[in-house]
């Protein structure tokens, strides 16, 4: 149980130390450019140094996280293609049902393909040209990580909307999308930023709407546990991201816009991993419950 | 306070050897720097960092965050003391050595995460 415990305490853990580190810091860069004013301009590089000094470890497991992820995601999404498709082929009454299978299953797929190979390396590469950005003063890359950062946005929207879209087209029984889940993406389309916010929110209504399904089927302990691993790896980037947003907004009096400009930059791109993670999280949930669904049918237990 | 009557006591002798024997007054300028010197590091900056370190001995980082602010104050002494004895080319010598020694220290630490970073990169290939 402790250990169980442990997996959600240990994020705010890590999220509390990083505060108070920074904090120490702040109050020590103070000291020392009391004492010492002309170490002003030294001093400024070598905090940006001591923050990727003591907050690499954080963004590298936040990337290390969602590399595991994506990885297990693609793993478990190629194990279940042929069952379900050779599932569909069997239980010809499951077509009726789940007329959209087929191409939700083609748009996981591709969101995968998109996680693996641009993804993550073009947020690493905004998050490296955030540094150089910050390291040296006279060259700005600022508008180019934006630039890769809003694509990236631009393609998890895409996606999203795709979901959604197939979603809605093909309705059927209790897979109805209602205008409620359909007004979060219209917003989501016109502000892109707290995209984040409206995700979850999604993804607490899609839940919401099939736990009745799920619960006839193993229980609503099982499927909050596919719930909580899922969405365990969103949670945890979302805290790691809000982190490096409040550090920012704590130290941005004491400092030059230099470092708590980095630290906002860090937030956003996490906040984007925690977007694509969420997204991931919503796709591996679809398909336990189109499982679920076609084991009930192949039973025949009809709706 | 007593490191103020000994600079104070020091400007003395020195104003009194500049009147009297001022061709040695140059050299004796030199030893009195670092008498004052030695005072300044023995009996107030050590203690007072030290004390500074032992509130924040868990956070990583900042003895040599505190002691390299020391080491820039130090050169930025020497650099004045050889700039008061016409020597300004030596004292920018010396705080450009100053600069690269911390540049040097730094940069290897942050050669070590980078390297870990790298690796992890490595890995999601």
């Amino acid at each position: 149980m402790n250990e169980i415990l442990n997996i959600f305490t240990d994020p705010l853990k890590i999220a509390g130390q990083s505060i108070i580190l920074i904090l120490t810091y702040t109050i020590l860069f103070l000291i020392v450019e009391a004492f010492v004013p002309k170490f002003k301009a030294f001093a400024d590089t070598l905090f940006v140094i001591i923050l990727v000094l003591t907050l690499g470890q954080t963004v590298m497991d936040a990337f290390s996280l969602m590399g595991d992820l994506v990885n297990i995601a693609s793993d478990f999404f190629l194990a279940m293609t042929p069952i379900l498709t050779s599932l569909l082929v069997v239980l010809n009454s499951v077509f009726s049902f789940i007329a959209w299978s087929p191409v939700i299953l083609f748009i996981f797929e591709i969101l995968i393909l998109l996680c693996k190979k641009v993804l993550i390396p073009a947020i690493t590469v905004a998050l490296i040209l955030d540094f150089c950005t910050r390291f040296i003063q006279d060259i700005s890359f600022s508008k180019a990580s934006e630039l890769i950062r809003g694509s990236v946005m631009t393609l998890i929207t895409a996606s999203l909307i795709a979901m959604v879209t197939v979603l809605s087209f093909t309705g059927v029984a209790f897979f109805t999308i209602d205008q409620a889940i359909a007004s979060p993406i219209k917003k989501v389309i016109e502000q892109t930023v707290p995209i984040v916010g409206s995700l979850i929110v999604e993804g607490f209504s899609i839940f919401h709407k099939y736990q009745s399904t799920a619960t006839t089927v193993v229980g609503f302990g099982a499927m909050s546990a596919f719930w909580g691993a899922s969405f365990y790896p969103a949670g945890r980037l979302l805290i790691h991201a809000l982190t490096f947003k409040f550090i920012a907004a704590i130290v941005e009096p004491f400092t030059g816009s230099t470092i708590s400009g980095l630290l906002d930059d860090v937030g956003k791109s996490l906040l984007l991993l925690c977007a694509v993670s969420i997204l991931l999280g919503i796709a591996f949930v679809f398909i336990w419950l189109i499982l679920m669904v076609i084991l009930q049918l192949g039973v025949g237990k009809s709706f | 306070m007593t490191f103020l009557i000994y600079a104070i006591i020091l400007m003395l002798l020195l104003l009194f050897i500049k009147e009297t024997a001022s061709k040695l007054h140059g050299l004796i300028v030199v030893i009195f720097f670092f008498v004052l010197l030695y005072f300044l590091l023995s009996k107030l900056t050590i203690p007072f960092i030290e004390q500074l370190l032992s509130y924040v001995h868990s956070v990583p980082y900042v003895p040599q965050l505190v002691y390299s602010a020391l080491f820039y104050q130090l050169g930025l002494f020497f650099q004045s003391i050889l700039a008061e004895e016409e020597y300004e080319t030596f004292g920018e010598l010396v705080m450009f050595s100053i600069r690269i020694v911390l540049l040097f220290y730094w940069t290897s630490e942050l050669g070590k995460i980078l390297s870990n970073l790298s690796s992890i990169l490595e890995k999601l290939q």
